[in-house]
């Protein structure tokens, strides 16, 4: 029943300002997309030219296999969760819910049948009778969330639905909108600046910078493999190490300088040919990092900075030849500050990126 | 008193900025409006220096001797239909002015623009246009209506409907103004939720604007109807009163200052302000029943 969503070539301005350009995307039926980038990059803009509150702009939108891009928004059978919710605050719980099937003229019965499934399924049915403005944020975006829900949609439309939300209510949140997309089979467009949503839910992610896709693929191809540096520094938390390095080649190793200190690197820590002595951006995770002064390369002599425990694990920096080195250690760790560390360091999964374009090597 | 505490300094603030208007308010209104009920119960003539109580004789002779004094009021019917007109208008327009029309701050001007006006410039403008072969007659004559001309201020039974027409015209921009207002407060984002849905922009009014406006509608009402019982200005700039245009406030008037009898004007002044407090006080009772929280 539903079906897929496919952008080709779409570009969009407001008057001189180009916010789009050049979208072409696609989602499988069922699939789970989601729109990742920092705000202002469009994110909000693509939502809303699927759904056609956007019109005037280049390229063309197809969901469930029918050409939309001419249609108004009513007649593309899709259902949105706005940011902002956008509930009616003069109607109940249950008129919110129902409205648009009211609009669309159903039986009441089925109104009342269908309205009562989705208040079970979203925990509402005690709050029916109320009105928006007695309810918590996490109730009136379960109340958004049913609106849509009501629908038989081809395409649901989230739009930072869990940003107004405390941390606890979103990752409840969170999971339970991965649960209804597994009941519903749904195809959902979901936009979020939040790294974490959008590993959780998102079979695919779009990476959008300045309006142009970043890196189109699964959370773990931007995690694993970022095709540029802006999409390794986006992903991950605390952010990847970028060091400037220099590139030595011989024969088929590689090996990057730091000043006088040589790092081993795999010959997969570039896609490419790499240049002898050329300059590049390396790309270690943190996670990649241990405290420990065995291993295949260690680094010795590290001034340490910052040391905050997170709970289960402790995120430290330290000092690498003037620059900041991200890592985190297992548990409550607490580094003196006149202390040196050493760090042993696994490349495998390291990347290379080229200064000037941050693109991967 | 100790002026230096907190609370001491915040009640001298509070009753150092009550005085003035406290003292306005007693100086010219309380105490006139308990002079006119004083009034209301002499058979003072507005000069002499000595009046007579006389009760509620007063009283009784408008509402049960001389109800012909009351038949003003019926009047008032009209500008009450017209100003409901009016809202109709104003809340259109209003409508489509936020729906981001192009030029829409001009229109919005034009609109409002009368209000703004003098009422004296405006009903002389009026009195000229409904003349006899005057503004509107020749309008239509030139547009082919040469047919339709009517007596617009002679005939008694179109007279009221023209006030009522100047009256909507010169008022329209006000209550546009105020509607208007109202409109901006509904969040776009409401409208585009029901579009999604699937709403024509009828039902968007009918479900999101109308209910997120009703409660100024509802003062509107309240305040077209005590105005439409005080209609004053455009009825006696352009007729005087003339071929049954008196308005209840313009018989009092007359009464006060033509006829000399104040204490009978004081009265009927009372009355009206009587009215127009029951309407207020029914009107409050029927929306707040019928308003949405
Ligand atoms: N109606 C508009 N007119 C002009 N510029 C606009 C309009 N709407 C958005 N923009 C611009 O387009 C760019 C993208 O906006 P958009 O709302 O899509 O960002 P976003 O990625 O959703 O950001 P956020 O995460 O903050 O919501 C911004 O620079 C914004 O200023
Ligand atoms: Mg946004």
């Amino acid at each position: 029943m539903s079906g897929g969503l496919q952008i080709t070539n779409a570009s969009k301005s407001f008057g001189a300002l180009t916010v789009l350009n050049d979208i072409s995307l696609s989602v499988d039926p069922g699939g789970f997309l989601v729109l990742l980038g920092e705000s202002g990059c469009g994110k909000s803009t693509l939502l809303r030219m699927i759904s056609g509150l956007e019109d005037k702009h280049e390229g063309t939108i197809e969901i469930a296999g029918r050409d939309v891009t001419h249609l108004d928004p009513k007649d593309r059978n899709i259902a949105m969760v706005f940011q902002s919710y956008a509930l009616y605050p003069h109607m109940s719980v249950f008129e919110n819910i129902a409205f648009g099937m009211k609009i669309r003229r159903h039986a009441k019965a089925d109104i009342k049948a269908e309205v009562g499934r989705v208040a079970d399924i979203l925990k509402l049915t005690d709050y029916l009778h109320r009105k928006p403005g007695q309810l918590s944020g996490g109730q009136r975006q379960r109340v958004a969330i049913g609106r849509a829900m009501v629908r038989k949609p081809d395409l649901f439309l989230f739009d930072e639905p869990l940003s107004n939300l405390d941390a606890k209510l979103r990752a409840e949140m969170r999971t339970e909108i991965k649960r209804i997309h597994q009941v519903l089979g749904a195809t959902i467009a979901y936009v979020t600046h939040d790294q974490v949503e959008a590993m959780t839910l998102a079979d695919k992610i779009v990476l959008l910078n300045a309006g142009r896709i970043e890196q189109l693929g699964t959370p773990e191809d931007l995690y694993m493999h970022p095709d540029t540096l802006f999409a390794a520094r986006f992903i991950g938390s605390p952010q990847i190490n970028a060091i400037e390095v220099t590139v030595h080649v011989s024969d088929d190793t590689l090996t990057a300088y730091v000043g006088d200190i040589a790092l081993a690197l795999p010959r997969n820590a570039a896609r490419g040919i790499v240049i002898h002595g050329q300059t590049a951006i390396l790309g270690v995770r943190p996670e990649n990092l241990t405290l420990s002064d065995t291993g295949p390369i260690v680094t010795r002599g590290h001034g340490v900075g910052l040391c905050e425990p997170m709970g289960s694990e402790t995120s430290v920096v330290l000092d690498f030849a003037g620059a900041a080195l991200r890592m985190r250690v297992p548990g409550l760790v607490k580094l003196s500050q006149d202390s040196t560390q050493s760090v042993s360091w696994d490349m495998s999964g390291c990347h290379l990126f080229d200064p000037e374009t941050g693109a991967h090597l | 008193m100790d002026f230096s505490s907190a609370t001491a300094q915040r009640r001298l603030v509070i009753v150092g900025f009550l005085i003035v208007p406290l003292t306005l308010l007693a100086v010219f209104s309380l105490y006139p409006f308990f002079q006119l009920i004083w009034f209301s119960l002499t058979d003072w003539n507005g000069l002499s220096p000595d009046k007579t109580f006389v009760g509620l004789d007063n009283y009784h002779r408008i509402l049960i001797e001389d109800r012909a004094l009351l038949r003003p009021l019926i009047n008032s019917g009209y500008y009450f239909i017209g100003s409901l007109m009016q809202l109709a208008l104003a809340t259109y327009f209003a409508v489509i002015l936020s729906r981001g029309l192009p030029a829409s701050n001009m229109f919005r001007m034009i609109l409002f623009l009368p209000f703004v006006l003098n009422s004296v410039a405006v009903s002389i403008i009026f009195r000229d246009f409904l003349q006899l072969d005057g503004g509107l007659d020749a309008l239509m004559t030139l547009v082919g209506l040469g047919d339709y001309t009517r007596q617009w201020v002679q005939d008694p039974d179109i007279v009221k409907w023209s006030l009522v027409f100047a009256s909507i015209w010169r008022y329209l921009g006000f209550m546009l103004l105020i509607t208007y207002g109202a409109l901006q407060a509904v969040p776009v984002d409401q409208y585009e939720a029901a579009r999604i849905e699937g709403a024509s922009e009828w039902q968007q009014f009918r479900f999101i604007t109308f209910p997120t406006i009703a409660p100024i509608l509802g003062l509107q009402i309240i305040l077209a109807t005590v105005g439409s019982l005080e209609v004053f200005d455009v009825p006696f700039l352009i007729t005087g009163g003339a071929n049954g245009t008196k308005t209840f406030i313009m018989a009092t008037l007359e009464e006060a200052f033509e006829f000399r009898r104040v204490g009978l004007a004081a009265a009927m002044s009372i009355i009206l302000l009587s009215i127009v407090m029951v309407v207020i006080v029914l009107q409050r009772l029927l929306f707040q029943r019928g308003a949405v929280t």
